[in-house]
């Protein structure tokens, strides 16, 4: 095969290469650009952190579960006594908080559960990761006190608080 | 010293000078897109929502809350929203519980939900966001 040169081997500045690699070079930062800022920030741990802490501090006063909050038979108002908007909660599908007793037997009991409950399996199967369009969840034991007849008896709080907000993709499952 | 130029060297010249001005004029371009992104009204809207729904969600009772809106006011006036109109970028929806900004007149503006049950007045204070959480 023989290159064909012209007699002077002069460069040419313009060329059809050099016009494919202006449009290669826009596209590609026209691409990223988009690609970064139509994402947006996304805030949903400190959310979820915040949400923890909030039903963490609310329902463990000095160590001791605050039994109050839930009521003998949990048909307490853990909303208000709370204060966690409720239709926000119940309306819309972005949070999620799920509060477990773990007794000294082993036995557990559900005390809050409310939100959208689809999170639940989701919190577990990410766990650790980053998964795009899933629930981000803070999953924490918290050592309490509570009243069993009058002893105080120690055991842990099992606190999962989630936020979705921005991401819907799991349906509430009530 | 006398610069000789021959008929090659003027005709290598003007290409070249196109060269560097279409370079110049393609790179600016996109250099403005990309600021213009970074530093459009989306963005700013997006930041502000979520910054003041999570004071809204943190805030305790008693709390006095400043934030500065400096940037947004900016945008805002930037987008031609000027005088008493710059009051109204901000809606606090405290029956549905959401924060909108919108700093441009002619999008639908973001909005953010916090889900902290607060009773609070708010208003703007010259470049600030002032809160003041009653309980």
């Amino acid at each position: 095969m023989k290159l064909v040169r012209n007699k002077r081997g002069e460069e040419k500045v313009f060329s059809i290469w050099w016009f494919a690699m202006l449009i290669l070079v826009a596209v590609v930062v026209a691409f990223v650009t988009i690609a970064i800022f139509s994402t947006g920030s996304d805030v949903r741990e400190v959310e979820s952190a915040i949400l923890y802490e909030k039903i963490a501090s609310c329902l463990i006063n000095n160590g001791v579960l605050v039994e109050e909050a839930l009521g003998s038979d949990l048909s307490g108002d853990v909303f208000s006594f709370c204060a966690l908007e409720k239709s926000l909660f119940e309306n819309q599908n972005f949070y999620y908080v799920n509060v477990t007793l773990v007794k000294v037997s082993g036995e557990s009991k559900i005390l809050v559960n409310i939100g959208n409950r689809g999170h639940l399996k989701n919190c577990f199967a990410t766990q650790g990761r980053n998964a795009k369009g899933y629930p981000v969840c803070k999953i924490q034991k918290e050592i309490v006190f509570y009243k069993e007849g009058d002893v105080l008896k120690r055991g842990y709080l099992n606190v999962i608080a989630s936020s979705n907000q921005g991401l819907e993709v799991v349906k509430n499952e009530k | 010293m006398i610069l000789k130029r021959g008929k090659r060297g003027q005709e290598a010249f003007w290409p070249v000078l196109i060269f560097i001005l279409i370079s110049l004029i393609f790179f600016t371009t996109v250099f403005l897109f990309v600021f213009k992104s970074a530093t459009g009204a989306v963005v700013y809207e997006e930041i502000y929502a979520k910054k003041i729904a999570l004071v809204l969600d943190e805030a305790k009772p008693g709390m006095a809350i400043y934030i500065d809106l400096t940037k947004a006011m900016e945008v805002a006036k930037k987008n031609e929203i000027i005088g008493s109109e710059i009051k109204k970028i901000i809606e606090i929806d405290k029956e549905k519980n959401f924060v909108k900004l919108k700093l441009n007149p002619d999008a639908e503006g973001f909005v953010y939900y916090y889900f902290s049950e607060i009773s609070f007045d708010w208003t703007i204070d010259g470049t600030k966001l002032r809160i003041k959480v009653l309980k």
